[in-house]
């Protein structure tokens, strides 16, 4: 019976002192910590491991120009596999455990909608730049920034951009998602539509996690539709354009910024050749886009090289960003500090990566303005286009 | 041959917990978790929470796969039910979480009456893939049901105040799961003590010989299914207000496999074994994460960056391992373990 008294005691005594307060929140003499959970294995590894890369090289490029006042970036990141309920945990163990000031990443929607109620308990500042779902930012949380392009106005903008590309005869049709980012789309599209006075022939809907589009296409040709403009993500997209090659259907096909990587010009081969597509964030392509490639060639393996797209840049964006607020705060950095200085950003450059970034009291969305560049399929790239 | 003792008397036979010994360790046990959430920082008591409502979880789950023999692969949509059912009532119609929890059971309750009824004359395989079914159709009707469920954009939970009591505090939360626990292994117990647990039993070690006895299959294992979903249930009604978020992501299949393993895990049949398992299955990445961290080095990175693919690793070989050299679990394990103590040094 002592013996099992001894145990439970020793076994108490362990956890108290896992309980041990700290009183920095993430800041020491030397290091600023930062934190992100986002998928590094899974199906969203494609977007998760390029976001991380991108906020390496960020890191790495301003750790070597001296830090942060001084203060090196110390990042930690966890793997939540796209799952929001591994969000929280992990959340919880950058906040409580690493003891981080801000958090940079998150996989998407449904996990930060998560993560938030206890990032808002402590106070903690998070950034979203790879998703832009209304429901996140409606209404605005304090310590919630987003980076990026509303869904629903990049959706207009794009379909005008379009029609200024294309013959008035044509006839457009929408595919989007049955969820609330599908709703977001099809909002923008319709608004272009009605300003522009567009020939609409419809709105398909498809299922989230559908895999096979063949119905949605004959109906699109169907319908005699010569734009389609898709609210899907990557593999969806793929699977359009193969079904509109296959059936021969003299469509173009227009895609978000969600699924502008390299990857889907390889999966959608010469299906994907003409292809456009819109987003905030240049090409590598692109002036900006060549000096980002410099840096992260200096920073990251052979390897991680092969694994840069779209998100490395939001991923070096969210680092720029809130590098800048940390370093307004000058030596007394605090997370209230970190979240003071962010919403009063103005004019900050990305080195050319996207627009420059604005965020007022009153708005936690910094809208940037969108590019748009046509799948070469020969060349393997996104090719811009001219505006 | 290792002598057994067996119950011989009435009261041996419907005693809820056996013995001086056992009232002790459950008492000590009970002592330690009760003073776990004042001693230790919110994120250790993040996993805590979570043993215990997978705890919960389990104990309803064997209840229909260890105690009836039925199997099931339908975890994740009564999970999922249950998980709903109480967010609603307590979010949109505020609801206390003292009526919204034994709601969530009852409506998973009746709903797994949807699921049992066609099942009544399947089993093995054909059981597994209907209940399978139903968690696949559950996920999609989440989705259709907006304006319950929220849709694709999910539910947020509201922790309402029970006594006074402000269950935003995970503390508080804690406290409430860890009572949740202890009433449903009293329930649990009772069950098994009693002539449904006798009967389930008959179910699951040989029906035809059950009803040539006089046991009523059909309904038995149609309340198998209800008090089984129902405890499930009310674990997901606490696992919405554990992360006051809800999205039809946090349901998926794997669900449904995690719960299985756990009680196989723990020791089929067995609620201590639900306990158990529940411990070794929700804490095992976080052990294997200390270990790698404590490696240090490159594998020190390992786990950080590639947490899901370890985990579905080491979960994998866990199973393999157990069902190769430990097929009665972890119970199996420990009982054996201190059957060897109290003979040593004698083999017998």
């Amino acid at each position: 019976m002592n013996h099992k008294i001894a145990l439970l005691t020793t076994a108490i005594a362990a956890l108290a002192l896992s309980g041990a307060a700290h009183a920095q929140e993430g800041v020491t003499a030397t290091e600023i910590k930062l934190g992100g959970s986002t998928a590094l294995t899974g199906p969203g590894a494609l977007v998760g491991i390029a976001h991380d890369l991108g906020e390496k090289v960020a890191a790495a490029e301003i750790n070597d120009a001296g830090g942060i006042n001084g203060r090196k970036i110390v990042r930690f990141f966890e793997d939540d596999g796209y799952v929001p309920s591994r969000t929280v945990q992990a959340v919880r163990k950058l906040v409580e455990i690493d003891q981080v000031l801000g958090i940079t990443a998150s996989s998407g929607t449904a996990s930060t909608i998560a993560a938030l109620p206890l990032a808002e308990e402590k106070g903690v500042p998070m950034l979203q730049t790879a998703a832009q779902n209304t429901v996140m930012f409606n209404p605005p949380h304090k310590n919630l920034f987003g980076v990026g392009r509303s869904y629903g106005p990049g959706t207009t903008d794009f379909v005008k951009f379009l029609a200024g590309r294309t013959d008035k005869s044509a006839k457009w049709i929408a595919v989007v998602q049955d969820d609330d980012y599908g709703d977001d789309v099809q909002s923008g599209y319709e608004k272009a539509v009605k300003e522009l006075g567009l020939t609409s022939v419809g709105v398909l809907r498809y299922k989230r996690g559908q895999k096979e589009f063949s119905a949605e296409i004959v109906k699109a040709k169907q319908l005699g539709a010569t734009m389609i403009v898709s609210g899907a993500i990557i593999g969806e997209n793929v699977a359009m354009a193969k079904e509109i090659k296959r059936i021969g259907l003299n469509a173009t096909l227009a895609i978000l910024w969600s699924g502008r990587i390299p990857q889907l010009i390889d999966l959608m081969g010469e299906a994907g050749n003409g292809v456009i597509a819109a987003d905030y964030v240049g090409e590598f392509s692109d002036p900006a886009g060549q000096e980002f490639m410099a840096k992260a060639k200096k920073y990251l393996t052979a390897d991680e090289l092969t694994k840069l797209n779209r998100y490395s840049l939001t991923g070096y964006v969210g680092i720029l960003l809130m590098a800048d607020a940390i370093k307004r705060c000058g030596q007394e950095v605090s997370r209230a500090c970190v979240i003071a200085k962010l919403e009063t950003t103005k004019d900050l450059s990305t080195n050319g990566l996207t627009s420059p970034l604005n965020f007022t009291p009153d708005s936690r969305v910094a809208e940037l303005s969108l590019s748009y560049t046509v799948a070469d399929f020969a060349k393997k790239e996104w090719v811009p286009l001219a505006k | 041959m290792q002598a057994v003792s067996f119950p011989t008397a009435h009261a041996d036979l419907t005693r809820l917990i056996g013995g001086g010994r056992q009232w002790a360790l459950i008492a000590a046990c009970l002592a330690v978790a009760a003073c776990l959430p004042y001693v230790v920082n919110s994120y250790v008591l993040g996993y805590a929470t979570l043993v215990l409502i997978t705890a919960v979880g389990a104990v309803g789950f064997n209840i229909l796969v260890g105690w009836t023999g039925l199997v099931s692969l339908g975890y994740a949509g009564f999970f999922a039910v249950g998980a709903y059912a109480a967010a609603f009532l307590m979010t949109k119609w505020g609801w206390s979480v003292l009526l919204a929890l034994p709601a969530a059971g009852v409506v998973a309750g009746l709903i797994s009456l949807l699921v049992g009824i066609p099942s009544l004359r399947l089993k093995g395989l054909y059981l597994a893939i209907t209940t399978l079914a139903f968690s696949v159709i559950t996920n999609h009707l989440i989705l259709l049901a907006k304006p319950i469920t929220g849709g694709s954009a999910g539910l947020r939970v509201v922790r309402p105040t029970v006594f006074g009591i402000d269950m935003t505090s995970d503390r508080a939360l804690y406290l409430i799961c860890l009572v949740v626990l202890v009433m449903a292994i009293l329930f649990a117990s009772n069950i098994r003590r009693s002539h449904v647990g006798r009967a389930l039993f008959a179910i699951r070690d040989y029906e035809v010989a059950a009803r040539v006895l006089g046991v009523n299959v059909v309904a038995y294992k149609l309340l198998s299914f209800a008090l089984s979903s129902a405890v499930i249930g009310i674990a997901g009604g606490l696992f919405g207000m554990h992360l006051r978020y809800l999205n039809v992501e946090s349901f998926e299949l794997i669900l449904s496999i995690e719960a299985v393993s756990i009680v196989i895990v723990g020791g089929l049949g067995s609620i201590a074994g639900a306990i158990l398992g529940s411990v070794f299955m929700v804490l095992l990445p976080e052990m294997a994460r200390l270990t790698f961290a404590f490696l240090g080095g490159s594998l020190g990175g390992v786990f950080s960056s590639n947490a899901q693919e370890v985990k579905g690793v080491i979960f994998g070989l866990v199973i393999i391992l157990f069902l190769r050299f430990a097929p009665s679990g972890l119970v199996g394990a420990f009982r054996r373990l201190g059957a060897a103590i109290r003979r040593w040094p004698l083999a017998y």
